[in-house]
């Protein structure tokens, strides 16, 4: 495993404009066309401001933080995220990361994603499991 | 609707093909470019969630909910060419203040009927 991946040690984060474009993608591909995504009067009416984006679109991108690793030596065992606020359509989304546990072939990869209204709209873990 | 009497309930098994057209697909409704998902070995950790529109879901059907949690569980990773046999179970439903809070369960097996993936969620509905 490479000496790269110590605890502590911080991933490249990533950021993304979530345009309603990318919206309507991903409620294409994955079927979930809930109004809230797509009608801020709907999302109104469900106690948000305006239009969300689905939370897993937000854990999708929040992924690709560790991609630069998966051609490397790892594959993901486990991924699991919390979503604590929403996300707007149209906000840039920043994803950081950083490893939060070396131990017995895998690492533990904590990850935070903040909006320009929220400072963590949702956190998560990422578990890589070396190939043997 | 009422929900609780889905309680228990798994959905009838569907095989799903991964190809490439749905990877190509799904990385574009991420914002991830063509050259980076063409580099990628196995398909990214949250795409099982798209499988959802391939299956019937009766407790979901014309609902609204919230997404809280998800978690994914891989003893294999996916990959191109990989055909899965899924399924949908609905472990429990709450009621917690004025929410319904659901615990469902997507997983997938292999054509060895070895389990590939869990998706866990947990959901609220505003409760009737």
């Amino acid at each position: 495993m490479s000496s790269a991946y110590q605890f502590g040690s911080l991933l490249e984060p990533i950021s993304l404009e979530v345009t309603e474009e990318i919206i309507k993608r991903y409620g294409d591909v994955s079927g979930d066309h809930n109004p809230i995504h797509f009608d801020d009067n709907e999302a109104k009416k469900r106690g948000f401001s305006a239009k969300i984006i689905h939370g897993m679109l937000s854990m999708a991108i929040a992924s690709k933080i560790v991609e630069p690793l998966l051609n490397d030596s790892f594959w993901i065992k486990q991924y699991n995220m919390k979503f604590i606020k929403p996300v707007f359509a149209g906000e840039r989304i920043l994803v950081s990361g950083s490893v939060s546990l070396v131990q017995d072939g895998q690492v533990l990869i904590h990850v935070q994603v903040s909006s320009p209204t929220y400072p963590q709209v949702a956190k998560g873990e990422l578990c890589l499991q070396v190939y043997k | 609707m009422n929900i609780k009497q889905w309680e228990g309930a798994v959905t009838l098994p569907v095989s799903i093909k991964i190809t490439k057209e749905l990877l190509m697909a799904y990385a574009a409704a991420t914002g991830t470019d063509h050259t980076a998902t063409e580099e990628l070995k196995h398909v990214p950790p949250a795409l099982p969630m798209i499988f959802y529109q391939y299956m019937s879901v009766p407790w979901l059907d014309g609902q609204s909910f919230i997404h809280k949690e998800q978690t994914f569980v891989y003893e294999y990773p996916i990959s191109i060419g990989d055909l899965l046999q899924c399924t949908i179970s609905l472990n429990s439903v709450e009621k917690r203040r004025q929410f319904l809070v659901l615990h469902q369960e997507l997983i997938g097996k292999n054509e060895q009927n070895q389990m590939v993936f869990s998706a866990k969620s947990i959901l609220l509905k505003e409760a009737e």
